[in-house]
């Protein structure tokens, strides 16, 4: 038996023996709204984040053990998939859209670009099930986890039984992607009275909020809604956003409005990932056709802006990069359980 | 013709004799499924009516829910087991322990088939409700209320494969069934689904496959409901 078997054998037991309460609280500011995730659903607690942790990161979830959730949601790139317009799954194959960034979710209300999936909890299973990124049946997940000698030991610790089962594997992961709360970027100091803006930033503060925070509403800079923000649909792709899901008519190329924060980590930008560069975007909304009357209606008045509002935009959006969350270990790769000394 | 005397006993022994009292808690609910009147096996070929062509089950799944014993109007007992996932191809799966207190009366079973939108909209779920048991649609939220899949000629499918995932919580394609069937005076409930019923309103031919909620799958669901009788 290895080192890290017996120190979670031991920590097991002295849960067991004491009665040791793990439970932890999730932590934002002030200037954040209330979760809309039911944390008295599903309590945080150490050993579910840290067995939620483990699962994110181990490529055992996938169909031939090669692709984890952090393939494509990075740690460095705010849980998204830098340089990569769309997700790659596994035996190479390329997904249909932008692998989002993941932050903030417990404030969000539905998950994927089209709004899919309504609660985190069943979130992964989409990736994990499609064939062009993971591939898998949380059933056959169920029996590689229980063969294993590590996991029955950490579902015994955060659930208080040995038996893996699909319900705990989605509840370990969703207390794990919970944590990930992005609260500490320089915006966040400014709102705690902790840092001031520059005159660029603050110039390009007032910018935001004349045209774009109706949608990207602080100080989650996203609003749980789906636009039409006037891209043109990818022939390649045929991707008609929520239509699909819904199959209604009023939902045909509405996609989320995702949030704003860590754009400097989580490029390229767009459901499809079109485009590289923040300034890409900024033209995109400056040069749409306002006359399209299928464009969302905040965007029906065009958007006038010079080059020095678009650079002092910038700026501002740049107070949204959360370096401390990007670069925090607790949401890293869990070596110790996964890559024990020994074992590498 | 009845004397005054004699007449009240007749009214009661006619209400009597129309509700089953539970004599011990030892009451189940058992699912059958026929096809032409026969028990179902599944992988085997049978007719495919109105046509030249055979038709074979490869899996029957479906939710039972919120099942309630009633006399008359009133709820009388209420199953413990919220969503219970019948499994045709496990035939330790299709007889329920309902749990019946001693001295309940009932005429009347009332249940949904399929997960309602409450439950459907609540984070992971474990048991019958496990997404592990096949039954959650990954690419989109929400709970399969029943499957049947299988192969027929007529299919021009890969395999001549059909499958039919019906489901859906959220308008307008909310498919949840609530029936409320009589019962007979018997201790056992036997609830049959006549499968060969229900294939009758299936264009094998034209539309093999149902995988979303949509206007398909809502006019399926009440039909797969109705073919379920109390069976003998």
């Amino acid at each position: 038996m290895n080192t890290r078997l017996i120190w979670i054998l031991f920590a097991v037991a002295v849960s067991v023996a004491f009665g040791y309460s793990n439970s932890v609280q999730l932590v934002y500011p002030a200037h954040f709204p209330t979760p809309v995730y039911d944390l008295q659903a599903n309590p945080l607690t150490t050993s579910k984040i840290e067995l939620g942790r483990a699962l994110f990161y181990d490529p055992i979830l996938s169909k031939d053990n090669t692709i984890s959730c952090a393939s494509c949601h990075s740690p460095y790139n705010a849980f998204a998939h830098t340089d990569h317009a769309l997700s790659h799954g596994i035996n190479d194959q390329i997904g249909t859209r932008n692998a989002p960034a993941l932050f903030n979710l417990a404030w969000q209300k539905s998950f994927m670009w089209d709004g899919a999936v309504h609660h985190l909890d069943m979130q992964a299973l989409a990736p994990i099930s499609s064939t062009l990124e993971m591939g898998e049946d949380i059933a056959n997940i169920v029996q590689k986890l229980q063969q294993k000698s590590l996991y029955p030991l950490l579902f015994e610790q955060a659930f208080g039984d040995s038996t893996v089962t699909g319900q705990h594997i989605l509840q370990a992961l969703a207390q794990f992607q919970l944590t990930l709360v992005s609260a500490t970027a320089k915006y966040d100091k400014v709102q705690q009275g902790l840092d001031s803006f520059s005159l660029q930033e603050q110039a390009g503060k007032q910018v935001f909020e004349s045209h774009c925070n109706s949608c990207h509403s602080a100080p989650l800079f996203m609003n749980n809604e789906f636009a039409n923000n006037g891209l043109k649909v990818d022939s390649s792709l045929q991707d008609f956003g929520k239509w699909l899901v819904s199959q209604q008519t009023k939902d045909s190329l509405l996609f989320r409005v995702p949030s704003l924060r860590n754009l400097s980590y989580s490029y390229p930008y767009m459901h499809d990932g079109r485009f590289q560069k923040l300034r890409q975007v900024i033209d995109h909304y400056t040069q749409l056709d306002t006359t399209s009357t299928l464009l969302d209606v905040r965007l029906q008045q065009s958007i006038d802006l010079t080059n020095r509002q678009k650079t002092d935009l910038i700026a501002f959006l740049l107070t949204l990069n959360d370096p401390q969350f990007v670069f925090n270990p607790d949401n890293k790769f869990p070596r110790a359980i996964l890559l024990p000394t020994g074992n590498e | 013709m009845l004397s005054t005397t004699s007449f009240p006993c007749f009214v009661f022994v006619l209400l009597w004799s129309s509700f089953y009292c539970s004599t011990s808690n030892a009451q189940q609910l058992s699912i059958g499924v026929t096809y032409d009147k026969q028990p179902l096996t599944l992988h085997q070929k049978y007719a495919l009516a109105a046509t030249d062509d055979s038709v074979q089950i490869d899996l029957l799944k479906f939710y039972i829910s919120n099942i309630q014993l009633m006399k008359g109007k009133k709820v009388v007992h209420q199953v413990a087991v919220k969503h219970w996932l019948v499994d045709y191809s496990d035939t330790s799966n299709l007889v329920l322990n309902l749990d019946v207190p001693k001295g309940i009366c009932y005429n009347k079973i009332k249940y949904n088939i399929g997960v309602d939108s409450t439950t459907n909209a609540a984070g992971a779920l474990g048991q019958d409700l496990d997404p592990m048991q096949g039954m959650y649609w990954a690419w989109q939220s929400g709970y399969i209320n029943i499957k049947i899949e299988g192969e027929s000629p007529i299919c021009t499918t890969r395999d001549n494969r059909f499958q039919f995932h019906l489901g859906g919580f959220i308008s307008p394609y909310y498919a949840l069934q609530t029936k409320t069937l009589k019962l007979k005076n018997r201790k056992e409930i036997v609830l049959n689904l006549a499968l060969d019923q229900v294939l009758q309103f299936m264009d094998l031919e034209k539309q093999p496959t149902i995988m979303q909620p949509s206007t398909a799958a809502m006019e399926l669901t009440p039909i797969f409901s109705s073919c379920i009788t109390v069976g003998s």
